[in-house]
């Protein structure tokens, strides 16, 4: 149990009792004294006295100026002063401006009501040596409405307190029981199902052995297990898992699954039948491509390349939403891994998704793909930088010499980042045709583009290294740091 | 296997693994020791002399790239190791033959292909 700690403990019945000796500690009588004596003069000064029981409630207000202890008040005379709408016992209004305050909330005639409510409980129900102490605590309270406020405080935080620990003990063990009956099940289950893959008891032993297969809960226990088993397993075992997953009809659960509002349900549902039905999950899969949450079209992009080794990509055809760089990362990943054939990425990039076009030429550079130069070209015409960009270095690392007249004539108008890719494929399909080209970037401002200019001038043969020393001779350019730099094997 | 018994000690943190590993061997006449992470498998090390150590590469507090080096360091310098571990990538793999690995699967493994590969190792050792 989350109990409270002993000093919290103590804290608490500390201050309890601080308040318990400021309401009976404090002087009673002159303050007693005071509040009756306002009502006095209330009454006094209340010019609609004029019925008896008004003057007998005068009365005994001044007997109960000399009687401070007795503090009993006549709740019939009360009542009738009320009924008469004569008089009424005015609650001496506090001095402070925080009880005014508590009093404004809450309303002066509903204080007061409330107070003779008290008072008449106690004086109905209370034996006679509690009597006194009860009317004295109240007196006390309403003199002092803080206190009311301070009391409910307290109240308030014991009760919210106690609240959370409850809901934290309960919660606590509801968990605990369920990661025991999670633990327990599954290591039978793991046990049963080694002992029938490795061959060592039959199927309808095992099918006994395999208890409470009825509840949701122990089905789900069992599908993990499968999965464990599909996700480290290869070999003669990796047949039998997704049949086990049949006949055990465990794939209704994960169909069932997949119709789920909740997405990390639809998630569960899809990875359990790509890994253990692969036949179903060919069929519902096309249906999450396009889902409305990017994690289950993640999910079932991944699980596409992996069931349709034939055409893995197939996909990208269809796709309505952007295809993010987690995805393909993911999809390059289960695609290595399982050794899918590699199909040609040139297909999809005539795509109006640009993420598509971008995988596409990330892949055609990582396969080396040159099949189709000129799809690669209008790439070039892209709006979209990171388009033209891995264009650029499409054209520089598959070596597409015919590529270099486009990408030197879009230089002016480029972006930083690309200027610089541009200069970098010069020095690989560059030739001594490009020198003058090269030069004018070693003679603009910019010192990134001067710098990959001299390294481009300096690698791409011999004459670009006789045409830089030659420019270096050129004092006015001041090329020799550029030099030092680039000819560094450390860059 | 000449009578003597050969033992193996398999470090993984993966408890299904484990136990199916255990099984898969112990049925072709190993004794298996079992460990559930890298430190342990080093402190069963301390005190027992084991034929061939299969290691995961991930696993808490000590994991098998420290493994490898520790024992190629100061203790096992002979022990065969094969590294078994879902990580592939070819760096992963490199720098478990630089510590000093013998052997690498990559999960998901065949457990026939497991079987031929201990068998080879613990050929070469004898």
């Amino acid at each position: 149990m989350a109990s409270i700690h002993p000093k919290q403990k103590k804290r608490i019945i500390y201050l309890l009792s601080s308040i318990c000796i400021l309401i009976f500690l404090t002087p009673q009588e002159s303050i007693g004294k005071k509040n009756i004596d306002n009502q006095i003069s209330t009454l006094r000064g209340n010019s609609n006295i004029t019925s008896d029981a008004n003057a007998s409630l005068y009365a005994s207000l001044q007997g109960a100026t000399t009687a401070i202890k007795d503090t009993t008040v006549s709740v019939s005379e009360k009542k009738e002063n009320q009924s008469e709408g004569k008089s009424e016992l005015k609650f001496s209004r506090p001095q402070n401006e925080i009880n005014r305050i508590v009093l404004w909330l809450v309303g002066d005639n509903n204080v007061l009501e409330f107070r003779h409510h008290m008072i008449d409980f106690g004086n109905n129900n209370l034996p006679l040596f509690l009597r006194k102490f009860y009317i004295r605590l109240v007196e006390r309270t309403y003199t002092f409405p803080i206190i009311i406020l301070f009391l409910l405080f307290i109240i308030g935080l014991v009760l919210n307190v106690s609240a959370v620990l409850l809901f934290m003990y309960f919660t606590n063990k509801r968990k605990n029981h369920k990661e025991r009956y999670i633990n327990i099940y599954r290591n039978s289950y793991e046990e049963v199902l080694r002992s029938y893959l490795f061959g060592d008891i039959e199927w309808d032993l095992a099918l006994l052995k395999l208890k409470k297969l009825k509840k949701t809960l122990n089905r789900k226990i069992l599908t993990e297990v499968l999965l464990t088993f599909k996700e480290n397993l290869r070999g003669e075992m990796d047949s039998q898992i997704p049949q086990i997953f049949i006949k055990l009809g465990l794939e209704k659960d994960s169909l069932k699954l997949t119709k789920s509002v909740l997405y990390h349900r639809r998630i569960e549902g899809l990875k359990a039948l790509t890994n253990l039905d692969p036949e179903n999950a060919k069929e519902i899969i096309p249906n999450y491509l396009n889902d409305k949450h990017f994690l289950v079209r993640t999910e079932a992009q991944v699980s596409y390349v992996r069931l349709h080794p034939e055409d893995p990509f197939e996909f990208l055809k269809t796709l309505t939403n952007p295809f993010p760089r987690w995805t393909q990362l993911s999809a390059f990943y289960i695609f290595r891994l399982h050794q899918v054939p590699v199909p040609a990425f040139v297909d999809y990039l005539e795509s109006e998704i640009p993420t598509v076009r971008n995988f596409s030429l990330r892949m055609i550079i990582f396969f080396q793909q040159l099949e189709n130069a000129s799809a690669i070209y209008r790439q070039l015409d892209s709006p979209l930088e990171m388009t033209r960009f891995l264009s650029i270095r499409a054209i520089n690392d598959l070596r597409l010499y015919e590529g270099k007249s486009i990408i030197k004539k879009m230089f002016q108008s480029e972006t930083g980042n690309n200027k610089l890719e541009i200069i970098k494929a010069i020095k690989n399909i560059g030739n001594n045709e490009d020198f003058d080209f090269l030069e004018s970037i070693i003679r603009s401002d910019s010192v990134s583009l001067k710098t990959e200019a001299c390294r481009s001038l300096y690698y791409v043969n011999n004459e670009g290294r006789e045409r830089l020393n030659v420019l270096n001779q050129n004092s006015d350019l001041k090329i020799d740091q550029f030099l030092t730099h680039v000819t560094d094997p450390r860059n | 296997m000449n009578g003597v018994m050969r033992k193996i000690l398999v470090a993984e943190d993966n408890r299904l693994i484990l136990e199916t590993i255990f099984h898969s061997l112990t049925r072709e006449g190993y004794e298996i020791i079992k460990a559930s992470d890298g430190k342990e498998c080093l402190k069963i090390l301390e005190d027992t002399d084991v034929d061939l150590i299969i290691t995961d590469l991930y696993m808490p507090s000590v994991n098998g790239h420290e493994v490898i080096s520790i024992l190629r360091d100061e203790r096992k310098k002979n022990t065969p190791i094969l590294v078994l571990s879902a990580a592939g990538a070819e760096d992963t793999v490199l720098k478990a033959f630089d510590l000093g690995a013998d052997d690498f699967m990559v999960k998901p493994f065949s457990l026939v292909e497991l079987n031929v590969r201990v068998r080879k190792l613990l050929a070469m050792r004898r």
